[in-house]
């Protein structure tokens, strides 16, 4: 599904933590794109430290997996794990409502 | 195949993926829709980008200019200013300019003529593109500033674009230039007619004595020793009139219209024109009377050398607001291009003007001849 130089792993998770796995589809290097990218680094790094996995899927190069998910407009944001699946549509740059999006705020 | 039947909630769940994708195409956020054959990416996205761009682009230009910039409306309200002009003004932020009457960051004095200039660039009418000012800042303290003025149009409406440098500085070394000029033109005035002067009185005295003697033994070499005499003296005479010019001490002693009167009187004297002073004008300070004094000498002078004149009427008078020398000559009228040497010399007037805060104008006097018109703010009295 996703190709090894596409995700970046980050080590020492800590075991009593859930494990975050975000997909994010992408068009190259499109701007909104780029933002995506830059803003979901961010953000997983201020509030999933070590318990986090980002797979970035080019749809230009991947095209099929876009179409399995559903993907109609890049870029989109699919919370892979833990479930339920979420998907948040843009450049993730309103951090409040992605951090809700993701169950990251309001008591999570 | 027929695909199956949507469930209610399969239908509800595409009305909210729908709504989802109309809200990030609305703010923008999208690259490209993901169809079932291609990927169509948002070429609009891209323009705006572009322009977004060249916005940034220019803003960045504007923001990190060192020249204060600025955007007039035509009432004279400060629609945009950059950060440059708000330091130069005192202020902190650029915002405390906006909104604000571009008159709050002039001095008094100024605005009558910045007023006029404003308007006639609006109407398209001629008005200098560039000029120097004495503007106000936020600590109530006086800045000269250099201006460059063009009509821009700004939101749908005409408006002036006006960028600002702070040449408080230059003036100053300016100022301090002609100090300097005018302390050792006097200094050379007063030892051409103190040092050279007495020796040659001294001579003069002498000679005259040895003649005395000479003739009282009727000796022939008396008349040599008379010429001798008559040739002193009138190096004496040159030699006051050189210093006269370099230093006129009755400025100093009889204020600017004696001085004035004296320079007509000598210049009928030495070049056999008609010559006189009209008008008077209230006490000034001294370094006031010696720039005045220095704009009449230079376009007397250029009235007889350039203009060839027969006649010069050196004109003063005192309004409300405004003081005015004038100086007019019935020469062969102000050239179309002034000779490099003439030029040197107008600069000059137009750098005296400058430094006691007024203007100068030369143009062709009606019914032919010249007009040098120096017209200066009343100064302010000091306490």
């Amino acid at each position: 599904m996703t190709r090894p130089g596409d995700s970046s792993n980050t080590a020492g998770a800590p075991s009593e933590a859930e494990q975050y796995v975000l997909r994010l589809f992408v068009a190259g290097d499109e701007m909104n794109s780029t933002m995506a990218k830059t803003n979901l680094q961010q953000l997983c790094e201020t509030h999933l430290r070590g318990r986090y996995e980002i797979q970035i899927v080019d749809v230009f190069e991947d095209f099929k997996t876009a179409l399995e998910c559903g993907v109609l407009v890049t870029p989109t944001l699919l919370l892979v794990a833990p479930p339920p699946p979420v998907t948040i549509l843009g450049n993730l740059s309103d951090t409040p409502k992605v951090l809700l999006g993701l169950r990251l705020m309001g008591g999570a | 195949m027929l695909e199956p039947r949507p469930t209610y909630e399969d239908l509800q769940a595409r009305l909210a993926q729908a709504e989802a994708i109309v809200e990030v195409l609305q703010t923008q956020q999208v690259d490209a829709i993901v169809g079932k054959r291609q990927i169509a990416l948002i070429r609009l996205r891209e323009t705006e980008a572009a322009l977004l761009e060249s916005e940034a682009r220019y803003r960045t230009l504007v923001e990190g200019s060192l020249q204060g910039m600025c955007i007039l409306n035509r009432q004279g309200t400060c629609l945009f200013a950059n950060r440059a002009l708000a330091k130069m003004l005192g202020y902190e932020h650029a915002e405390a300019l906006f909104g604000q009457h571009m008159m709050v960051f002039v001095a008094p004095h100024e605005r009558s003529r910045l007023q006029t200039y404003r308007e006639a660039h609006l109407r398209g009418e001629s008005a200098p593109a560039r000029y120097e000012y004495q503007g106000v800042r936020s600590d109530g303290t006086l800045i000269w500033c250099e201006a460059l003025v063009s009509c821009v149009p700004w939101e749908g409406e005409s408006a002036l674009q006006v960028t600002l440098l702070d040449i408080t500085e230059r003036k100053r070394l300016e100022q301090e230039i002609l100090e300097v000029s005018n302390r050792e033109q006097q200094r050379l005035g007063q030892n051409l007619h103190d040092g050279l002067g007495q020796s040659l009185a001294g001579i003069a005295f002498l000679s005259k004595a040895l003649e005395q003697k000479l003739a009282a033994k009727s000796l022939p070499e008396a008349a040599t020793v008379a010429q001798l005499v008559d040739l002193t003296n009138q190096v004496i005479r040159q030699t006051r009139d050189l210093a006269r010019e370099f230093y006129p001490v009755a400025l100093e002693t009889h204020g600017l219209v004696s001085a004035l009167q004296l320079l007509a009187a000598n210049t009928e004297t030495l070049h056999g024109i008609s010559c006189c002073v009209t008008g008077a004008l209230p006490e000034l300070d001294s370094a006031l009377t010696i720039h005045l004094y220095r704009i009449a000498q230079e376009a007397l002078y250029n009235a007889i050398k350039h203009g060839h004149a027969q006649h010069v009427v050196i004109g003063l008078s005192a309004e409300a607001d405004h003081l005015r020398l004038t100086v007019r000559d019935d020469g062969v009228g102000f050239p179309d291009t002034a000779p490099p040497s003439q030029g040197l010399g107008l600069r000059i007037m137009h750098h005296r003007a400058h430094m006691i805060g007024g203007t100068l104008a030369v143009q062709r006097a009606p019914g032919g001849g010249t007009l040098v018109a120096c017209v200066l703010p009343v100064p302010e009295v000091s306490p």
